[in-house]
């Protein structure tokens, strides 16, 4: 539904490109997060040389808060180095940490090559059709998109203990839902903890152990259930949807009641995962 | 933005391939454009480091493989996009696109559209072979009416689009039209359309010998061409036929062109700044010649241009911190 609230497009994002080409997806947790998120992408295209999607949404899109402005000066800084030295040139090699090409300038002499979306021979870039180079390169594709979560933060634990009974894990715009309804349910007893997933495709290395150490795994989401399954296909972690499809934001008191163990009002949404158990 | 123009008078045609070997099928037009391509990049002395052929998908698209210049080989019907924003990073860059019936005037007819009507000064080549030759032959939106295909067995029933009339009325500066066979012809319209500052646009009628092939021949045919062709040539007057025994006016009452005899005391001269004209000539159908060579010049400033323009005169919050900070911000103090 255009302009309004929702997380349909997760698995677009993630699994959209042609020819099992992998790419990072990054999701602000608020409006003031948007700013630092566009940076963060803008740092892996530019280090990891690939397309980085900001996936964002209606909620966040309409929503205000306030925002401590930064100073320019404060700013992170990660300038792109460009080649120029023809010696020993070979725009198909690969950086060894990276596994990112050398950027060059059009321009820029004795560099002059062609680039292009058919399969190239890992070595020399020509257009390949061996089937053992397009094994190697699409596994290079996916090292490559893999390779970026040695370089973002570790998973950390948005409230409560990182261990335990039940985490409630979110992404996007649900987060300050997802922080209330978990703050309300620890001060009523409830072993409860909120983790936030910020980094999508690559997930932070240590997300999968995290989850684990929990006995349920709880996901809202305003989708039909997309972060949930690529956690449980990722990590055969037996998590939990809780969906809602109505155009509109999670209530507090709706997640509230699902960590309690109720089920929630009909109208406003019905967990993919059966009853919390 | 002062563009500088260098050359390199040293090269020759050959200097512009790369090495890697050419995969059209045999015999298909394509090869002769390469050719021409190549011959006129020679003649115009282009840096090869400063050049770009870009392209989208399609036969046409494999083209900047084949150049030692920079290439890039990109999105179905996005060549124009991506050449806008390497013309834009850096406007010294001599760009070209690549693009055919099907990249550039059916998936990206939109981008085709705008980049023409942006003037971005870029060197627009579209292979029109009015088929889809890398697919294996369906119809494109230049196929005539009744091209029987894998995807019309009947026949189309589509009207086709002549690329030359869409180019102008998208707002084409500079429209011309040759064929793959006319190498001098094609040469010359190269140079011509590489002067030219701002979007260039040239149509080149190219034979897709496996999958329509003659479907120019009613043009191109070496007896029938004198007759099926005339070339619009700026200042003189628009004559056809083995002796050039024929010629082009404006009816009489009419905003419409008549075959009349060369003798006839008011044959057209061609104009290439008369856009009216431009537009009757591109649209010319059988029993009328198709018309060749520029259709229409009349530059004005480029899109790059007016970015850099701008972009020159100071603004007042070039600054990101006074940006930041101005119209409605507070500060909470603690
Ligand atoms: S399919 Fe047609 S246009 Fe494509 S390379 Fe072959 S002959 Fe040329």
């Amino acid at each position: 539904m255009p302009t309004k609230a929702e997380q349909s497009d997760l698995f677009q994002a993630v699994h959209g490109r042609n020819a099992d080409a992998p790419l990072a997806v990054l999701a602000p947790a608020s409006t003031a997060d948007c700013f630092d998120i566009a940076i963060e992408a803008v740092r892996l295209a530019t280090k990891y040389m690939t397309p980085v999607i900001v996936l964002s949404d209606g909620y966040l899109a309409h929503a205000a808060e306030p925002w401590r402005i930064p100073r320019e000066a404060d700013l992170p800084r990660f300038p792109v180095t460009y080649r120029t030295d023809p010696e020993g040139f070979h725009p198909f090699l690969r950086d060894a940490e990276t596994l990112a090409r050398p950027w060059v300038r059009p321009g820029t002499p004795q560099l002059e090559h062609r680039i292009g979306g058919l399969e190239r021979d890992y070595d020399s870039g020509h257009i390949s059709y061996d089937p053992d180079n397009h094994a190697r390169m699409t596994k290079a594709r996916a090292d490559k998109i893999a390779g970026i979560a040695n370089d973002i933060p570790l998973q950390h634990v948005s409230l409560g203990d990182d261990r335990g009974k039940l985490a409630v894990v979110g992404w996007g715009s649900t987060f300050g839902a997802i922080h209330q309804a978990v703050k309300i349910a620890r001060d009523e007893g409830n072993d409860v903890a909120h983790i936030h997933v910020r980094y999508l495709s690559p997930f932070p290395r240590n997300l999968g152990e995290l989850l684990k150490r929990y006995d349920r795994v709880l996901v809202p989401e305003m989708n039909n259930g997309q972060l949930v399954k690529l956690l449980r296909a990722e990590y055969l972690v037996d998590a939990e949807g809780f969906s809602k499809v109505t155009g509109k934001p999670f209530r507090v008191t709706d997640i509230v009641q699902r960590i309690r163990g109720g089920a929630p009002p009909p109208s406003e949404g019905s967990g993919l995962g059966g009853e919390a158990g | 933005m002062t563009v500088t123009t260098i050359t390199d008078a040293q090269l020759a045609p050959k200097d512009y391939a790369s090495d890697q070997e050419v995969r059209w099928c045999p015999g298909c037009g394509d090869y002769a454009i390469l050719k021409a391509v190549q011959k006129a990049c020679a003649d115009l002395g282009l840096v090869r480091e400063r050049t770009v052929f870009v392209s989208g998908i399609g036969c046409a698209a494999r083209f900047p493989y084949y150049m030692s210049t920079y290439g890039f080989h990109t999105v179905h019907g996005r060549a124009p996009a991506i050449a806008t924003g390497i013309k834009l990073a850096n406007p010294e860059l001599d760009v070209w696109v690549l693009t055919g019936d099907g990249d550039g005037l059916s998936i990206g007819g939109n981008h085709m559209l705008h980049v023409l009507r942006r003037n971005v000064d870029l060197n627009i080549i579209l292979f029109n072979n009015e088929i889809y030759g890398l697919t294996k032959g369906q119809y494109s939106p230049t196929s005539r009416r009744g091209t029987r295909s894998p995807s019309t067995p009947l026949g189309s029933i589509e009207n086709p689009v002549s690329a030359c009339a869409f180019a102008l009325g998208a707002g084409a500066r500079f429209v011309a039209r040759s064929i793959d066979t006319l190498q001098a012809h094609l040469i010359a319209t190269l140079k011509r359309a590489h002067t030219h500052r701002g979007a260039s646009f040239v149509e080149i009628l190219q034979n897709c010998v496996v999958f329509n092939d003659a479907v120019f021949e009613h043009i191109t045919g070496k007896e029938v061409a004198p007759d099926a062709q005339v070339l619009a040539e700026h200042g003189k007057p628009l004559l056809f036929g083995k002796n050039k025994e024929k010629g082009l006016r404006l009816k009489p009452g009419t905003l419409a062109l008549e075959i009349v005899a060369a003798t006839a005391g008011d044959v057209l001269v061609h104009d290439e700044t008369n856009r009216p004209l431009a537009q009757l000539l591109a649209a010319l159908e059988p029993p009328f010649p198709a018309a060749m060579g520029v259709l229409y010049c009349s530059p004005a400033a480029s899109y790059e241009r007016d970015v850099y323009a701008q972009q020159a005169v100071p603004k007042g919050n070039s600054d990101l911190d006074a940006l930041l900070n101005s119209e409605r911000t507070w500060e909470v103090v603690p």
